[in-house]
């Protein structure tokens, strides 16, 4: 027998005296795990893992002052509308159905026929300038 | 749900009935582990109401992991060995300008029968010299002869390799060897 064997063999004699029985949890201990498990879920319930907010793109971000996406469709209809009747005048318009009625109740001076009721002073100024 | 009802049920599901707040799977999980918890650190910290402190401690954690615990990752009792373990060592550091040696032995109550009395002569000694030893040291053959855990399993409570965990150990029971050995006469003790 080898000094490593003897010591191995001593060892685990030594070893098995010092074997103790598996301690038993006190009722005090218990208590305070117990009550840590239940503060830790309480906890938990009443602030649920909040869901990432989806943050917003920068483009998003941008077209918000000015409605949104909705806000900023109409403001390209009518960019486009005036870029067009800019470019091409009044009479292209007019060829366009439902579009034209109105182009032509609107063409022409808008002061022509335009009286402010009942006060001389101010028609004479509009027609005179 | 009873305890005696979830003593079929994994460490793991206990957890995810825990998470879902079931408070009958906290305790059959307390009633499964804190005692293996307890157990270390009485043998590591030598001192009853310290390792009852740990024991809490590591339960605790163990409740504020289990909604994100990772099935098949870990085993339930090797990573409370590990944070017991973790917490034993940081009071430990904190201890050791009392100095380890000086901390006070667990009362043997062994009836004083003659063999009885040898017996718990040695179990003393022996754990009089694991107190000197390195805490790794102490820690591995801890895990290892007093809560049966397998080379394997104490790597992954040290987070080393398992030959590590072996040199460890070669390297520990020579050491323990050697101090009961030239402590014998003086203890009185047969070594055979």
């Amino acid at each position: 027998m080898t000094d490593t064997e003897k010591h191995q063999i001593d060892l685990d004699a030594f070893f098995k005296d010092a074997v103790e029985p598996a301690p038993e949890l006190s009722a005090s201990l218990m208590a305070n795990i117990l009550a840590d498990a239940g503060e830790v879920a309480a906890a938990r319930q009443v602030s649920p893992e909040r869901t990432p907010v989806k943050r917003k793109g920068w483009l998003a971000r941008m077209m918000e002052p000015l409605g949104g996406i909705q806000g900023m469709a109409a403001v390209g209809v009518c960019t486009v509308l005036g870029v067009t009747v800019g470019y091409a005048g009044t009479d292209t318009l007019q060829s366009i159905p439902g579009v034209g009625d109105i182009v032509a109740s609107i063409s022409g001076d808008p002061l022509d026929d335009f009286t402010y009721g009942g006060i001389d002073g101010f028609n004479d100024f509009l027609a005179e300038g | 749900m009873a305890f005696d009802v979830m003593s079929d049920i994994s460490d793991e599901e206990l957890l995810s009935l825990y998470a879902s707040g079931d408070q009958a799977a906290a305790r059959a999980l307390m009633l499964r582990h804190a005692p293996r918890v307890l157990s270390l650190a009485k043998r590591l910290l030598k001192d009853t109401a310290e390792a009852e402190d740990v024991t809490q401690e590591a339960m605790l954690r163990l409740w504020k992991i289990a909604p994100d615990w990772r099935t098949g990752e870990a085993k339930v009792s090797t990573w409370l060995y590990r944070v017991g373990s973790n917490l034993c060592t940081d009071r430990l550091r904190k201890k050791r300008g009392v100095g380890l040696d000086e901390a006070p032995e667990v009362a043997d109550e062994t009836p004083n029968v003659e063999d009885q009395m040898i017996a718990a002569d040695r179990g003393r000694a022996l754990r009089q010299a694991m107190s000197r030893l390195p805490e790794r040291q102490k820690l591995a053959l801890t895990l290892r002869h007093f809560e049966e855990q397998s080379n394997p399993e104490i790597a992954e409570v040290l987070e080393t390799s398992v030959e590590a965990v072996e040199s460890l150990l070669s390297r520990a029971r020579r050491a323990l060897a050697s101090d009961l050995s030239s402590n014998r006469s003086a203890l009185g003790l047969a070594m055979d």
